[in-house]
């Protein structure tokens, strides 16, 4: 038992000298240094949020489109940045797998707590912003929002650990990644409620885990969304399973990556 | 690979005929030229100091057994010999108003931004109060609700607890029955869980008669509410031609006159008559003036004929005009009235229509609770779902203990 503590203590440490490197190579010392660590997502989001700042509220009383659109967004680019971290993740931090308590494992779950903690701190400062600035904003109940990030941040770390196999042992996978990531934008609901779909599509599109986690992010971000498209069973069990396949995948590659 | 200790108490020995494994953990020694360690090639290692494969196999079962194996068994023992069955009645019904055959709007129109069809609202007002305290209290009374929760069939834990308070009581109830909207074709699902099948059927029956009772008490408000408007105007509408009716009465009595337009016709066919009666007389004295002379008897009385004549069409045209008395004022109230008289009739004619449309509309919005499937007489229980519960809680652990396996493999690595 004082193995794992020592074993935990050890991974903690790695995980936190892995964090700050991570931050030092990603944004450096020069011009705002880690702030951009928040302003990266901001911009990102602000840009979309502009596009639809002009609508009306549509569906719900409360369902207004600038946080509607922040917070699908934000979600979807913790998504999006996990899922790209990790395809290049052994590229960039294969030497450092000389070190034995290095392990791919604390790679992928270093990048993934930086992108979390940033695109959390991003989403509640957005939040506040278009709050303040009369967009509304404020969410109905932050806890279900939360557990729909939380959620959202499980199936992304769980999906980046295959992806990032597979993109080890194919380079046309990892080709591959960046434009299937594109074309699930539309599809996951970022933009929409599946309310809102026709049902022969919504149908289909609710099977989709994607699409569960952002019904429940938006059903805790407006009071008046009320989806039965999500089951939390249904999500776990799509998060096991893959968490499982990534473990698994990330223990076979680790014995085929031969550090020279 | 290493178990994890276990207290000497806790050892489960009677599902494995294995000796238990020693509490303390087979060192783990890290050979620094085999590189990093692979728990899958240290798991067909014979480590030099731990205990021989088969027997660290065998703890590993034992884990399992422990993490998966354990719990599901027990929580089969509790779903199969605890938990009471439970009967599901099902029942059908769709809200309809007359004027539309309550097909909802497509999910393209709502899309577009369409508005909603209203009987969609209309079953949702429905549901809305079948979930209410308002049917609970009502279903207490009609067939005694916390008597059903609380049947001797029903186990200890999803019973009803004895004096639950009613806030308890309605989400208990929630628990119990289901009722949804079909989204595309607004046919409404309720599904009434019981302890017993004849209370699930006895309570789904009294559901569709709450919500029938409820829907005629909406048509009910709807056609008040609907007709007070109109029954008002057509009030005052009825007034308007008694008044103007008992004002003409009046006058025809005041004026001794039955009907003046009549009389003052006669009148003024009396004045031409007369007129013309004067324009011959006057001819014929013209005529005799070149006969006869002036001072002749004949010429005389024509004369006098001539003055009386023009006297009598005077003191006519002056009845038609001049005085008050005279047929042309009274004429002229009496049309007065008559073009209020009219109007009020016309009014009268609008109100009666205006109350029409309104009860014909009024009746077109009307809402039917219309029965698609009655409730059925529940034969086999379909609750709980013990296989699926089992399976669920089965698979879960497993891949819990997948994960938790290989996460603290991990973590173990980390302190070589």
């Amino acid at each position: 038992m004082a193995r794992y503590f020592r074993g935990l203590e050890v991974q903690g440490a790695v995980l936190g000298a892995l964090i700050l490197r991570e931050l030092h190579t990603r944004y450096g010392r020069e011009n705002i240094g880690y702030a951009w660590l928040l302003v990266e997502p901001m911009l990102l989001a602000i840009s979309v949020a502009a596009l639809h700042g002009a609508e009306k509220p549509h569906g719900g009383s409360d369902l207004y489109p600038v946080p509607f659109a922040l917070g699908g967004y934000c979600m979807f680019m913790l998504f999006r940045s996990v899922i790209s971290r990790a395809e290049t993740a052994l590229e960039s931090n294969k030497p450092l797998l000389f070190h034995r308590m290095v392990t791919i494992f604390d790679m992928l779950a270093a990048r993934m707590l930086l992108e979390v903690a940033s695109t959390l701190l991003a989403l509640i400062v957005l939040l506040s912003l278009s709050w303040a600035l009369g967009f509304g904003g404020v969410p109905a109940s932050p806890l279900t929002m939360l557990a729909g990030f939380g959620y959202m941040a499980w199936f992304s770390f769980a999906l980046a650990m295959p992806v990032c196999a597979a993109s080890y042992f194919s380079k046309a996978f990892g080709k591959f990644v960046h434009p299937l990531v594109y074309i699930a934008m539309p599809i996951s609901g970022t933009f929409f409620l599946l309310e809102w779909i026709p049902e022969p599509y919504r149908g289909m599109l609710s099977w989709f885990p994607l699409n569960q986690i952002f019904e429940l992010f938006h059903a805790g971000q407006f009071a008046s969304v009320r989806s039965p498209y999500f089951d939390l069973t249904y999500l776990s069990f799509w998060c096991l399973a893959l968490s499982l396949l990534g473990l698994i995948s990330i223990r076979i590659v680790r014995k085929h990556v031969h550090l020279s | 690979m290493a178990t994890i200790p276990l207290h000497p108490t806790e050892h489960e020995t009677d599902l494995i005929e294995a000796p238990a494994a020693p509490p303390d953990e087979p060192a783990l020694r890290f050979n620094p030229e085999r590189g990093p360690v692979h728990e899958l090639r240290q798991f067909e290692q014979n480590l030099p100091g731990g205990p021989e494969p088969w027997h660290r196999r065998l703890a590993w079962l034992r884990n399992l057994a422990l993490f998966v194996l354990l719990p599901t068994l027990a929580v089969a023992i509790f779903e199969y010999g605890v938990v009471a069955n439970q009967y599901e009645s099902e029942t059908h019904f769709v809200i309809r108003t007359a004027g539309q055959s309550g097909s909802a709007g497509s999910g393209l129109g709502q899309l577009l931004g369409l508005d909603p069809n209203p009987t969609a609202a209309d079953s949702q007002t429905v549901v809305d109060y079948l979930l209410s305290h308002d049917a609970v209290a009502s279903l207490e009374r009609s067939v005694g609700l916390r008597a059903m929760f609380r049947r001797p069939d029903a186990d200890i834990f999803s019973r009803l607890a004895d004096n639950a308070p009613p806030e308890t009581l309605l989400r208990y109830y929630r628990t119990m029955v289901d009722v949804e909207v079909g989204r595309d074709a607004g046919i409404t699902r309720v599904a009434v869980r019981g302890f017993r099948g004849a209370d699930a059927q006895r309570l789904a029956e009294a559901l569709l008669v709450i919500g029938e009772r409820r829907v005629n008490e909406f048509n009910k408000r709807l056609l008040e509410s609907r007709l007070a408007a109109a029954r008002e105007s057509l009030q005052a509408a009825e007034a308007g031609v008694s008044d103007t009716q008992a004002a003409l009465s009046g006058l025809r009595e005041s004026a001794r006159d039955a009907d003046p337009e009549r009389t003052s016709a006669a009148r003024i066919a009396m004045v031409t008559q007369m007129q013309s009666d004067l324009a011959q007389a006057r001819a014929r004295l013209a005529g005799m003036a070149a006969a006869v002379r002036p001072d002749s008897p004949q010429y005389v009385a024509q004369a006098a004929q001539v003055r009386a004549i023009e006297q009598q069409v005077g003191a006519a045209q002056a009845s038609l005009t001049g005085s008050a008395q005279a047929t042309a004022s009274g004429l002229g109230r009496f049309e007065g009235i008559r073009f209020r008289q009219e109007l009020a009739a016309k009014r009268y004619e609008a109100a009666t229509a205006a109350l029409d449309t309104a009860r014909e509309q009024a009746l077109r919005q009307q809402l039917y609770l219309v029965r698609i499937v009655e409730p059925n007489a529940p034969g086999k229980a379909l609750y709980p779902k013990r296989m699926k519960l089992i399976g669920t809680v089965f698979f879960a652990l497993l891949l819990a203990y997948a994960i938790g396996w290989l996460i603290l493999a991990g973590v173990r690595e980390h302190a070589a």
